[in-house]
Parts: structure tokens; sequence; C-alpha cells
């Protein structure tokens, strides 16, 4: 089965009708009345049946629920003429306009995280950097130059191959382009392939050298325990200097008891007549796990090295009773292929469908990870869903927090109770077994008991979500992809500051500015808080 | 710390007071509400999942359900402000807030504005803008889902004005000759002096930022 690409922020458009036309439950995530218009449903079929990979490709880990239903061009707003006399009127009130946000419509985070404050008081808008984002298309990248809501030297690198995708592209832009006006955007998509995603993040920074880069994107191959081809083209740019954002994902939580993902080590919970050869194992009392929630996909990795695991675990979905087989992934991994297994249904697998983890005769005890698509998705459950590149440790990781979570209105954040993260917003702690090269951080021991590997403290901070944005479908824009383009707009406001500044001094900043919310500390759901860009800047100018 | 970078992060500071202050002028708060009905309308808006935004009028989504259906109305004047953000609480998810060009007396298509498309996304507060004259009065209606469902229901709405869409109000007014003696909010003298300073020392910061060299 293909990878497929998990575009990490709640999307509107064709994910979205994906996600709907998969049964998953979306009543609970957002009120509304309207059913998904017809024209809208044949466009998502004709994807699926042109693309079955590409049909979950548009996954989105957490959806705002809503049709993309076209809007009046912006040039009919009957306001548009208001609109623009005012901000020329305020133009020429006003010198300094340069270091404004720009575009008709500016993100609440500008003002969430002060980056207001922060462009006016140190004079910078982010001109000479450039910023690379990653999504998967731009379909309204014209209306969005046209408006001014993005900069007419936008350049776009490689857009969709098979779209049409959401244009969260163009959104993700919005928000960098409202924060930094001066910098350049670059836009390169993430979807068509991991070794597409991957040969982008290095041409973005290669050849385009870009100083800072974004993207919202997983995959499903991605592994929580080693890097693939994505997170090391991720670690090499940092290396040479770019500062790399990623979303943390939108697939729920420990602490908000929707975590979609179970980790922990192989234990022996016998046989099943119905899996014969098999040892199934115990997910601590009971031999299987169930879905709380109807999921299309499901995955399992283990801490075998990448591409040459010698244990074979196999997956199974089994009916709510146990008494069948519903779905299996079975590959056979015997020296040169990955510790990979996944399951996978367009329709998607019933509520309270068992699912099995089983090792066939041989297999090591390894460390595990079982993950579905969705939070709430699974009866047991553990920290941890943050994984594949936003896992490493080069990566910025960041997790989303409603602009107006104080319920103080369009103010900045101040951090603490007041401003926690989503409620659907992943967790870590991250483990990873395996440097970038494959080779073991910690040799023979590939267990979390006996404490193998690495913990990677993720995520690494928080930023605004729900924000209005211009692109269609993406008023409000939820989810972490929206949290990470703020990020990228403080990190490119600061390189604007100070051009000398490594992605380690701007994280270091960034860290020393932050709001601790959540858990005191550094914590798996906000991790060291939200960052305030004036307070940023001002610890790196020191 | 260098002796460059102390007036700098002084300033930050400083403007972190005013913004905190100042960075968006609340020109109603219901405070926590118990929905109570002051009349009935017929059928209700549909909750179509578009969110009305200042840079996009939202054609009128069309009605949804049946007779009785119960409504709350708040009628604000828009001040000296043409650009409203509403935000609207309910934990519930039985009730809908709208917005209306002046008065409104039932009819749901009659002088609509907007509305967020949604009921609480993600339990957030749900959100929406609207474009409207300065010195206007704007009806805002809390109607409930289904008759009779939302009695008794917490709510809270809030709403913001701004100067433009940037959520600048920290400028003058754009066009003083338009108006100032209505009953809208003005900046109050605490905020002016405030802004005052703050553009004192910012015009400080840029003389001194554009001679000496960064730290």
């Amino acid at each position: 089965m293909r990878p497929r690409p998990v575009l990490c922020a709640a999307t509107g458009g064709v994910c979205l009708l994906l996600l709907i036309a998969i049964g998953a439950d979306i009543s609970s995530r957002r009120h509304l009345d309207d059913p998904i218009a017809p024209s809208a449903f044949a466009q998502m079929r004709a994807i699926l049946a042109a693309k079955h990979a590409r049909a979950v490709a548009g996954l989105p880990e957490e959806a705002r629920p809503i049709a993309r239903v076209n809007r009046p061009a912006s040039s009919n707003h009957p306001h548009s003429a208001v609109i623009g006399s005012l901000l020329a009127a305020l133009a020429t009130l006003n010198p300094e306009r340069a270091l404004m946000a720009a575009g008709a419509l500016t993100s609440q985070g500008d003002i969430s995280h002060s980056t207001n404050i922060a462009r006016s008081t140190y004079g910078v808008d982010g001109t000479g950097v450039r910023v690379g984002v990653l999504s998967d298309s731009v379909e309204s990248l014209a209306s969005l130059l046209a408006s001014g809501d993005l900069p007419a030297d936008t350049t776009i690198v490689e857009d969709i191959i098979d779209g049409p995708g959401s244009s969260e592209g163009t959104a993700m832009m919005e928000i960098i382009h409202d924060l930094a006006p001066g910098t350049q955007l670059f836009f390169a998509s993430s979807v068509n392939s991991p070794e597409s995603f991957a040969a982008n993040i290095r041409t973005l920074r290669n050849v385009y050298h870009c100083d800072v880069i974004v993207d919202g994107t997983s995959w499903s191959t991605e592994s929580p325990f080693s890097y693939g081809v994505i997170a090391q083209a991720v670690d090499a740019v940092v290396a040479d200097g770019a500062v790399y954002v990623s979303a943390a994902g939108n697939s729920g939580s420990l602490t908000r008891n929707n975590a979609s993902t179970w980790q922990g080590d192989f234990a022996a919970a016998g046989t099943d007549p119905l899996l014969p050869g098999y040892t199934l194992h115990s997910f601590g009392g009971q031999s299987f796990n169930r879905l709380l929630v109807s999921t299309a996909a499901i995955e399992l990795f283990w801490s075998d090295p990448p591409e040459a695991s010698t244990n074979d675990y196999d997956l199974f979905v089994l009916n709510s009773a146990g008494t069948s087989v519903v779905s299996a992934s079975t590959n056979i991994q015997n020296g040169t292929q990955r510790p990979f297994e996944e399951v996978f249904r367009a329709s998607g697998f019933p509520v309270n469908s068992r699912v099995v983890i089983a090792a066939t005769a041989g297999a090591a005890p390894r460390a595990l990870a079982l993950q579905a698509f969705f939070g709430e998705a699974l009866q047991l459950k553990t920290a941890g869903r943050i994984g594949g590149h936003a896992g490493i440790p080069a990566a910025v990781t960041v997790a989303p927090v409603f602009w107006n979570s104080a319920r103080k209105g369009t103010k900045p954040f101040v951090g603490g109770a007041f401003n926690p993260t989503e409620v659907f917003s992943s967790d870590g702690p991250r483990r990873l077994f395996y440097a970038p090269d494959g080779s073991p951080l910690t040799p023979g021991n590939l267990l979390f008991a006996t404490n193998g590997g690495q913990v990677v403290q993720k995520p690494d901070f928080a930023a605004a979500d729900g924000i209005t944005a211009r692109t269609t479908g993406y008023s409000p824009y939820y989810g972490a992809n929206a949290g990470a383009a703020h990020i990228a707009g403080i990190a490119a406001l600061m390189k604007a500051a100070k051009p000398s500044l490594t992605p380690a001094e701007i994280r270091a900043a960034m860290a020393s500015a932050a709001l601790d919310i959540m858990a005191p500390g550094n914590d798996r759901d906000g991790g060291i808080g939200i960052v305030m860009a004036p307070a940023a800047i001002a610890k790196a100018l020191q | 710390m260098t002796l460059v970078s102390f007036p700098r992060f002084a300033a930050a500071l400083l403007f972190a007071l005013i913004a905190t202050s100042a960075s968006a002028e609340v020109i109603f708060d219901s405070g926590v509400l118990a929905f109570a009905a002051s009349s009935t309308q017929a059928g209700r808006l549909s909750r179509n999942g578009i969110s009305s935004d200042w840079a996009n009028a939202k054609a009128f989504p069309g009605t949804v359900g049946g007779a009785g259906i119960g409504y709350q109305l708040f009628t604000v004047d828009s001040g000296i402000y043409e650009f409203l953000q509403i935000s609207f609480d309910d934990t519930a998810a039985r009730l809908f807030v709208s917005a209306y060009d002046g008065a409104y007396s039932g009819p749901v298509a009659t002088g609509y504005l907007g509305d967020p498309g949604a009921s609480q996304p993600f339990g957030n507060s749900s959100f929406f803008q609207i474009v409207v004259q300065r010195h206007t009065p704007v009806a805002f209606v809390i109607n409930e889902i289904n008759a009779g469902f939302g009695v008794g229901a917490p709510f809270q709405l809030f709403v913001e004005g701004f100067f433009d869409t940037e959520y600048n109000d920290i400028t003058t007014e754009p066009d003083p000759g338009g108006g100032g003696s209505g009953t809208g909010n003005v900046p109050e003298p605490t905020s002016l002096a405030l802004m005052g300073a703050g553009l004192v020392c910012f015009a400080r910061y840029r003389r001194t930022g554009t001679r000496g060299p960064r730290a």
C-alpha cells in the first residue's frame, strides 16, 4: 500500500470531504446544518476513484468539518471600496505603514503573539528573510495576490501533481505574510510523495536559500522511532542553518483522553485459534485494543532498524466479538523491510472493532507504536502521538492554541490556564531509537522498559490557531499547521532582526520568551509554551 | 545584556503593556447570561459552515427549522468602528448568534449581516466579523437551535470594534469629520495618554535604531 500524507491542520475543502466520506464522526466537532454540496462529493469521489491512495492522502488528522463552498469573489465585496479607501487613508496617516501587517485580512495571531508590537518596536518586517512553506497546494494563490494577502514575489517551486488540494499552502503563507510582511515566500507541495516532500525540503534550502521552512504534512509511513527520508532532509537543512518548523498534529492527547496511539513493549498474551501461528500482544489485561471511533487507517511500527527489520509483526482488525478477521496487514519482515504494517478501509473500520498486534514465531520483543488517524480512536491509549519528522530534535514542533482561548477578545496571549492547547492537539514526548543515519542510539537496547533510545521532548512550542484567513475554506483556520505558520513568521522576524542567528539560537530565544501553559515547565502538550515575539527578539538581540 | 539591547527590551515591555490595554475596543460584553427568549421567529439561519469575515460578505445562508424558535436580542451601537468582531460562547451548543443591520423583528432574511456558520467549533468560542457603518445600531440575535431547546442555556456575547482589518485601534479615527458625538465608545483619556507615551517611545527608538549598531 502506498504511504499517505496527512495534512496536520484542520483543513477544509477536499480533505474535509474525504474525511466525511469515510464516515468519520464529526458531529461532535462542530455543529452544522447543511449537507455537503453534491458537486463537492462528486469531486471527491472522482479523486477517490482516480487515485485510491490519495483517497486518504488528504485525510487530515483532525479536520474542521465544513464543506468547501465558494464564496463571492473579494472584488464583489460590497465593502471592498470602503476597505480600500480606509487602508489608503491609514497609509497616509501612518508613514510606518510598511511595518504594519499586510493584506485585507490579518490573522488574530498577529495580536496574540504581539508580532505587531515586535515589528514596530524593532523596526523589522522580515525583509531579507526567505520562508519556504510545504503543504498541499495553492489554488487560491491568484486571488490572494490580487487582494494583497500574499506578496507579488511569492514563488511556487512545485505545486500538487494530482490535485485539487485544499490550498492550505496559501493559508499558511497568509499567516506568515501577516506577521512578517517583508519576507519572500516560497511554496512547494508536500503531498506528491514522501521522496518529493524530502526533495522539496532540500530544494527550498539549497536552491532557494530559505532561512525558515515550515510544513504541515506527515506521511503514514513515517516511523516514530527512526528517521525516514523526510526527517533526514529536515535534519540536513537545519544542520545547514535553516530553521525548520513543523506541526505537532491534531490527533489528540493522553491529557485530553482522546489519544489515538498506544506505545509500549511487546508482551506475550498467548494465542488465538483465529490467528494460528501467532503470539498475540498483551495491551495489559487484554490481547486487543478497540476503536472508539470509526477510522480509515491504522498503523503499527516497531523498533527494528529502518529498512532492515528482522522481527515479523503483523496487524489485524477483528470484528467486535473477535470472531472474524475484518482486515489484516501481514507483510514479511526478514531483514530488508521496514518495520511497518498498515490496514486501511476507505469507508472506515467499524466502531468497537478489535485491533490485534501479533508476532510471528521467533520475533524478538520490540517497542511498539500503534496509531490511528483520529483522536479518540483507541480504547487503550498512551501519550506520544507526535512522530515522524515532527518528532526529531532538529524540528521546531508546534501545538495549536485558540487565539481567543482566554475569552478576552483580540489581546496578546497571557499563558497559564487562560491559553491551553486545543483539545485535538497531539502530544509528546517522542522516543527515538535510531540516529539520522540509521545507526542505533542504544545498540541492543530497543525497549521502553529498559530505557532504550533517546527521549525527545515534544512539542517544542505552542502558537495561535482558529484564526481568520482569506484562503477559501480557512475562515476560521484551526489546527497545528496554523500554529506552525505563526512560529515561522516569528522566526522570520527574529532572523530579520539579527541575520546571524543560528537555528539553535532562535530556538533558545523563543524558549526564553515563552509563556508557560498546560503542565508547569516543558510538558508533553504545550512544550515550553507560547512564543511571544517582542521578548523573543529582545532575547535574540542580547 | 548590552547597553543597546536594554532600551529595546524596555520599549518592548512598554508596548506590550500598551497592547494589553489597547489592542481592541470591547464595545459590548453581555457577561454570562441564561438564555431567555424575548420573542419567537419562524425558522432560523442555517449553519452552513461559512464564517463571515471582513473580506467576504457572506450570502444569506437560508433557513431551517419550524415555528416557535425563541430569540434574545441585543442592540449595540457600532460607535466609531466599522469593523466588528463578534465572539460567542455557548458551551451547551444550543444557541446560535447572528448580526443584523439596525432593528430585528423576526424575519431572518431582512437586514442580515453575518454569522459564524457553526456553533462552538472544537469547544472554542464561535466568532465572525462584519463591516458596518459607524454610529449605527447593530442587532445581535441569539436564537435557540430548536424551539424550546435553549431555555436557560448559558451564553456570553462579546463584540469588539476595530478601525481596520488589522486589529489596529491605536491610531486616530480615519475620518475626523465622520462624527464622534454618538453613543459609541471613544478612547478614554488614560488610553490616550498611554498611546502618547508609546508613540514617544517608539519615535525615540526609531531614531536610536537607525543610528546605533545592533547588539
